[in-house]
């Protein structure tokens, strides 16, 4: 029904705690102009520019798309700014694919970023909302109890928080982009670092991170003839639900759950342990990925940490996850997501270096975002659909 | 506003308001970089949008200066006898990030209403009309 999209570049930032060398301005442009390099092409190659970002407060800087059309070369084209919290860069990605798909545009670049040292995140997401208590406690506060929540649940073993942070932090080591590097990290230097927010350890948290990542989506004739291997978009989706309401199940949400079963519908995917090679999932504190293993129907409920105990989702398991080093190891926010999505489209193009699944063909995509109320996903192909 | 395709919207309404035009283009952000006598944006948008391709019979555009009315109109190049901002446009109302979809709901209700058979509705953003859309709406 719709057209063939397809991914033909991608950049990214390196990501750190400060990046005080650049500007708002001069990180999303090197992202940019390394995803263009990537596609063998030029701002002046671009129909229209996609920016992604979190809330304005992380930065202070209100419509930043205004300020930085100039220097994503958007003079006289079209531009336009997405914005759905944590998830944003992969609804910002969302939005470009249907731009191509539905024969609107013919070479979209897209930029995600969120620049956290200019700004204070807990702050910011403190906003008096009425008849809501504000929230105070950062996000690792409002997640925590919904982890204590899954344990008691599910009966997973206490340690499975530290298997997965010791996975992705293993994982930071081989991507050189990775904000937090742990050369020789040990379980013990998980397992014992400081409680923050019970049950999360201090090296079972994400850091704040400066950082953009860039994206090349075109059509299929032109995919044809870029200079790299393409990744094809097998399948889009999103879903989002309230914050609060009655009976909601936070630590499982319905609006997760949709939004997969969508997703793989449409990918003709039924076994999305045996069909999907590699995934990138959003898991800002490490328990999360048990959480969404579960969430994404890739295990039953209440097993997710079962793969994660048999080293399956680590890189030469079954199914590895965030092989990147993830969310836990690089999160400037509004461009978290993308990050995910850009991974996800590196593995099927057989970009991703030293974190490549070899032979990967079918990678997932996966961001999430408020207070796990908005989801986007993509699945992606190194064949066209 | 709810927007719909093809027959559903045949089907859910009387006499919907057909988008055969949308566009939508940013100009530099700092004003010394521009003529601002001049929206550079709103032509090229209104070009794409195809504004030119027929008759006007209303217009909305989001002005929210006096002055600002003046030069989006002439960058819309509107046929003769269009009449413009009916509703009393963002001088009389002014939600701003309301605002343009206003302005495209009061054309449409124009064309629901059979007061209109086409319109254009416009919307802006940034200091100094630096972003501008355009949007063109037909009824049958």
């Amino acid at each position: 029904m719709s057209n063939a999209c397809a991914i033909v570049g991608i950049g990214q930032t390196k990501y750190d705690t400060k990046r005080i060398d650049v500007s708002l301005a001069g990180l999303v442009r090197e992202a940019a102009v390394r995803a263009l390099e990537d596609a063998g092409l030029t701002f002046r190659d671009i129909d229209a520019v996609v920016l992604g970002k979190a809330p304005d407060t992380f930065e202070g800087v209100m419509m930043p798309e205004l300020y930085l059309a100039d220097a994503l070369g958007a003079l006289g084209k079209p531009m336009m700014r997405v914005h759905t919290a944590g998830s944003v860069g992969g609804s910002t990605a969302i939005v470009v694919a249907s731009l191509i798909q539905a024969g609107i545009h013919e070479r979209v670049l897209t930029v995600a970023f969120e620049k956290q040292s200019e700004s204070n995140a807990m702050w910011a997401l403190s906003p008096r909302i009425p008849l809501q208590p504000t929230v105070v406690f950062g996000a690792g506060g409002y997640f925590a109890p919904l982890i204590r929540a899954y344990i008691r649940r599910s009966g997973a073993p206490e340690n499975t928080g530290v298997l997965v942070a010791l996975k992705d932090r293993q994982n930071a080591n081989r991507n050189p982009f990775a904000h937090l590097q742990m050369p020789g990290v040990t379980y013990d230097d998980i397992a014992n670092s400081p409680m923050l927010w019970d049950p999360i350890r201090y090296h079972e948290t994400c850091p704040s991170s400066d950082g953009a990542v860039a994206m090349v989506m075109t059509t299929e004739s032109l995919a044809k003839k870029a200079p790299t291997r393409p990744a094809w978009v097998h399948a889009t989706a999103m879903r989002s639900e309230p914050t609060a309401f009655a009976g909601r199940d936070q630590v499982n949400p319905q609006a997760g759950k949709d939004c997969a079963k969508a997703l793989y519908a449409q990918a003709g995917i039924t076994d999305p342990m045996a069909q999907i090679d590699v995934a990138e999932i959003y898991v800002p504190f490490s328990w999360f990925e048990p959480m969404w293993l579960e969430n994404l129907g890739i295990t039953p409920e209440n097993e997710g940490w079962k793969p994660v105990q048999e080293g399956a989702t680590a890189l030469g398991g079954k199914l590895p996850i965030n092989c990147s080093g993830g969310v836990l190891s690089s999160n400037p926010i509004g461009a978290s997501g993308m990050i995910r999505f850009a991974e996800a489209a590196m593995q099927v193009r057989g970009q991703a270096g030293e974190h490549q699944v070899d032979g990967a063909k079918i990678a997932l995509g996966h961001a999430y975002g408020g207070g796990s109320q908005f989801f986007s996903m993509w699945i992606v192909g190194s064949e066209k659909p | 506003m709810v927007l719909a395709a093809g027959d559903y919207a045949r089907e859910v309404c009387k006499r919907p308001a057909w988008i055969r035009g949308i566009d939508h283009r940013i100009e530099a952000q700092y004003p010394g970089a521009r003529d601002l006598t001049k929206s550079s944006s709103t032509a090229i948008a209104a070009e794409k949008a195809g504004v030119g391709k027929g008759g006007v019979d209303v217009a909305e555009v989001y002005a929210p200066f006096t002055h600002q009315e003046l030069i989006v109109l002439d960058a819309l190049k509107l046929p003769a006898g269009a009449e413009v901002n009916p509703s009393g446009g963002a001088l009389a109302a002014h939600p701003i990030m309301s605002a343009g979809l206003i302005r495209m709901g009061e054309v449409a209700s124009r064309i629901h209403a059979g007061e209109a058979r086409r319109g254009v509705a416009h919307a802006t953003s940034g200091p100094c009309l630096q972003q501008n859309l355009v949007c063109v709406l037909e009824g049958a």
